[in-house]
């Protein structure tokens, strides 16, 4: 024990505590002998404590914070996060909110959650950084879950053996050395359970000034804590004088928010929600299941500032990968040129009430690739496509619709459109968009177009411009239907106001074959075919 | 003083080894990217132990190993495995066919001679299931290109696109990980069958891995020229060319503590009945047997491959109640296995007077318990 004299003379004893500690378990079996664990359990082994540096373990203890670590498990790869849990009221925040991706290996198809096993004598163990602290099999392989930080394990929540382990589980718990680990308390689960919630489409959330009905006051801190993570201010409760939302406030909230419910509840709030956050059932997390990802540990949401810490890998699909080359290549060497036109569906929408007192159905969209086509034949010269060095004059007239299904944007060929008649333009489109969703088109069937048309009418958008798909030569991008009141010079009554249905579709054309000019006089066509259907030809 | 001869293509250590010099530091000194290890054991346990002591010891950031391994008749569970449920341990213990657990997951497999056993070893970052089975394919094309032999996605080899040849599962530590497959070339296909046949699947309810069973077919079956030593030989090689290595084929014995610190110790704890069957998850057998004309029923839940609970259920006057009792919680808490019921009951009987009559009966009664262990 000589080595041991100076440690004893330092007034530091918690060196000596650690050191002895350590030799007494080198001493014996780690393990073995002491508890009634299997012998030779490698893979789910509790190292013996690490030799932390006394310095550290005083800062801890000085702390004075009981930190309860969480240990959850998450998507295709296995997440631990560690969060603290407050058990007294503290003003100071205190939260370590820790994701390992212990798990990113290349290969794995994600089939789902197998088994977990944790070694069921650990309770009280000490842990470090980097012990192996469960095994989870999944996928034919067996991956060892490490845990990330020093501390004991307190409780183990999910008994060894269990198979079928949700995403998103809270496995065991931890609590950072020092504490008493008998003592740790349960986070509240019911915030846990992921994106099992059915899917609600997001609330459109009322501006906050529309359902302020209180004058609403942030210290400049409180702003920029609550604006980083998405939060609802009136949630916050002020303590401020005069009702000042302090930083303090909006950390309570930053911290009950994750305690209660981990996802950013921004546009979740649509009545002024009851002042606790903690009522996760009420409000539907409006992130996760719209994505799929799951709700905790907080992910980033595309168009929500990103929570601190967080990054999503989504994989990108065999289809997305090709769409996203093939776009790049497109915006990057077409010069794209623009130009838009205003149509007035008022002839349409009355042919399509006529034609569906005849049972025939068909629809708007059906109409514009008619009258696309149908000016495509008339104005061949944009009938083309890029050849290498120069316009190449195409003889078919095949019309792309662009489709959006889940594996990406899909744009399934109508061929010959000019010739066939609107009943079976609507039946194949038809056919066509529901084989796009099934995924099961046929490469003839999407390769060949010469004409691209893309329609967000049906999600509200008013007017935008696509990118040209190569090497067709020009794509056009219908808007939505809106209702215009505007001045009808033809009336032989003089000029009267009338309501008209328009859409806005803007052609982009590679500025090399279909220049403005010729783009502008193409519009002209289309309009001119769109707002008279009978002189294009149809029924 | 380590005596290494480096030759062309092979390089055996000898027994003689520096002062602190293991096989990781050897490997270093070897110092090429890629190292092709056969092993020159044919125990199972020596060979899972070598797996897990180069998964440990070797700092495999830099470097990728095969390890190519073949085992005398065994058969291999894996890690969440149920035992009673995946093989016919009865049938096993007749023919000397010992069980061995892994530490990967995956399915239970039949090896022997007639089989090759591949591990990649790569870090987690190169990890790359699909890679390592294009080397097999790619090498039994390279020796016979008019084998039809393709990986699926659940990372089996079928041949002519119906018969599984190789099974595939992988574990993932902390900086590394390994993924091995097996490779039918030879094997003897009927006692593989009978021997991966449960004969008390039906009774046992567990959360256990199952396995999916596959059609079979040995290599040799489709081209008798095809051997494991061939085969062996044409995957070193394709291993090299597929990654880009040339490095040596080293034949390592795993019995050699003294170049694998450690390694003995690890075996012995692959062969402790602890993991081998201690390891199971917890499942329940409910079965009912014939004994001497009356239809007793067992219930017994075993955890940790003890039994934790059992009941039996025999009709009236058969035995004396609080025998059956007695017998019952005899058999809790001990181990679900033959010798330890057969111990226990003989003690059981020592202690206790009674009649022949009965005794008989408790011997039976034990037989038909230790039939379902």
């Amino acid at each position: 024990m000589c080595h041991y004299r100076h440690l004893l003379e330092s007034n530091n004893c918690y060196i000596l505590q650690c050191v002895i500690f350590f030799s007494i378990y080198a001493l014996f079996d780690y393990g073995a002998a002491a508890r009634d664990r299997p012998a030779g359990g490698a893979d789910v082994r509790i190292r013996s404590p690490s030799l932390r540096s006394a310095a550290e373990k005083k800062a801890l203890r000085e702390k004075g914070t009981a930190m309860a670590a969480s240990i959850r498990l998450g998507r295709r790869s296995v997440f631990v996060a560690l969060r603290a849990i407050k058990p007294n009221k503290l003003t100071a925040q205190n939260r370590l909110i820790i994701q390992n991706k212990c798990q990113r290996a290349a290969g794995w198809t994600g089939s789902g959650f197998r088994h977990l096993f944790v070694s069921p004598s650990v309770c009280g163990d000490e842990v470090a950084a980097g012990d192996a602290l469960c095994e989870i099999e999944t996928d034919k392989a067996v991956v060892i879950m490490e845990s990330s930080d020093d501390g004991i394990l307190a409780k183990i929540l999910v008994q060894e053996g269990s198979r079928g382990v949700r995403l998103g589980t809270l496995i065991a718990l931890m609590v950072s050395e020092g504490e008493d680990w008998k003592q740790v308390e349960v986070p509240a689960l019911e915030a846990a359970t992921p994106a099992a919630a059915p899917p609600t489409a997001a609330d459109p959330a009322p501006p906050l000034a529309a359902s302020a009905l209180k004058q609403l006051r942030l210290s400049p801190a409180a702003r920029h804590i609550l604006d980083t993570h998405g939060l609802d201010p009136h949630l916050a409760k002020a303590t401020g004088p005069r009702g000042l939302i302090t930083k303090e406030d909006a950390l309570k909230l930053l911290d009950q928010s994750d305690k209660g419910r981990p996802a950013p509840p921004a546009a979740a709030l649509a009545p002024p929600a009851p002042p606790a956050p903690p009522a996760p059932l009420t409000v539907a997390p409006p992130v996760a299941p719209s994505t799929g990802r799951p709700t905790f540990p907080p992910v980033s949401v595309p168009g929500k500032p990103g929570t601190p810490g967080t990054f999503t890998e989504i994989p990108a699909s065999n289809v997305r990968r090709v769409i996203a080359q093939r776009l790049t290549q497109s915006k990057s060497t077409i010069p794209h040129a623009y130009a838009s036109v205003d149509c007035d569906l008022g002839a349409v929408m009355k042919l399509r009430k006529q034609l569906a007192t005849e049972n025939v159905k068909v629809s708007v969209n059906d109409f514009i690739i008619k009258a696309a086509a149908v000016s495509l034949r008339e104005m061949p010269e944009v009938n083309v496509m890029w050849s290498g060095d120069g316009p190449q004059a195409l003889d078919f007239i095949h019309i792309s619709m662009a489709v959006a299904t889940p594996r990406g944007l899909m744009t399934p060929i109508i061929k010959d459109a000019a010739n066939k008649g609107l009943q079976e333009i609507a039946a194949t489109a038809k056919a066509l968009a529901q084989k796009a969703r099934d995924g099961k088109l046929l490469p003839e069937e999407y390769q060949g177009g010469s004409f691209s048309i893309s329609n967000l009418g049906m999600l509200g958008i008013s007017e935008f411009s696509a990118v040209i798909n190569p090497p067709q030569a020009c794509i056009l991008a219908v808007g939505g239907t809106r209702a215009e009141l505007r001045l009808a010079p033809q009336s032989p009554d003089g000029p009267v106001l009338r309501t008209q249905q328009l859409i806005t579709v803007t052609l982009s054309s590679d500025g090399r074959l279909v220049d403005d000019e010729l783009a502008s006089r193409f519009l002209e066509k289309f309009r001119t075919n769109l707002e008279q259907p009978q002189r294009a030809g149809l029924p | 003083m380590m005596i290494l001869r480096l030759s062309n293509r092979a390089c055996v250590l000898s027994r003689s080894v520096r002062l602190k010099s293991t096989l990781s530091t050897f490997f270093d000194e070897v110092g090429k990217a890629g190292i092709i290890l056969k092993s020159a054991s044919t125990g199972i346990f020596e060979n899972l132990a070598l797996e897990d002591w180069i998964h440990d010891h070797v700092d495999l950031q830099n470097r990728s190993m095969l390890l190519l391994w073949r085992n005398s008749p065994v058969v291999v569970i894996g890690r969440h495995q149920n035992p009673w449920q995946e093989c016919n341990l009865p049938l096993m213990r007749q023919l000397g066919i010992p069980l061995a657990r892994r530490r990967s997951g995956g399915g239970t497999v039949f090896h022997d001679f007639g089989n090759i056993n591949m591990t990649f070893f790569t870090s987690k970052k190169k990890y790359d299931r699909h890679r390592n089975l294009k080397v097999v394919t790619r090498a039994l094309k390279a020796l016979r290109p008019n084998l039809d032999v393709a990986a699926t996605d659940r990372f089996d080899i079928l041949l002519n696109g119906h018969y599984k040849i190789s099974g595939t599962a992988a574990k993932l530590g902390r900086t590394s990980a390994y993924h091995h497959c097996t490779l039918l070339c030879s094997v003897n296909r009927s006692v593989l069958s009978t021997v991966l046949k449960s004969n008390i699947s039906e009774v046992i309810k567990s959360n256990a891995t199952p396995s999916v069973p596959s059609p079979v077919k040995n290599l040799l079956d489709v081209d008798p020229t095809l051997d494991s030593s061939t085969i062996m030989d044409a995957i070193a090689s394709q291993y090299n060319n597929e990654f880009g290595f040339d490095g040596p084929v080293i034949t390592v014995d795993p019995t050699h503590e003294a170049l694998m610190p450690g390694i003995h110790k690890m075996a012995q704890d692959l062969q402790t009945w602890e993991w081998i069957y201690g390891r199971t998850p917890k499942f329940s057998v409910c079965t009912s047997l014939v004994v001497d004309d009356v239809t007793i029923k067992f219930d017994m839940d075993i955890k940790n491959g003890t039994v934790e609970q059992c009941a039996i259920e025999i009709p009236e006057g058969w035995l004396p109640p609080e025998m059956v009792n007695e017998f019952t919680s005899t058999l809790n808490g001990s181990k679900y296995c033959p010798n330890e019921t057969a111990v226990l009951v003989a003690a059981f009987m020592r202690t206790r007077s009674m009649t022949e009559d009965v005794a008989e009966k408790i011997h039976r009664l034990c037989a038909a318990v230790v039939s379902v262990m």
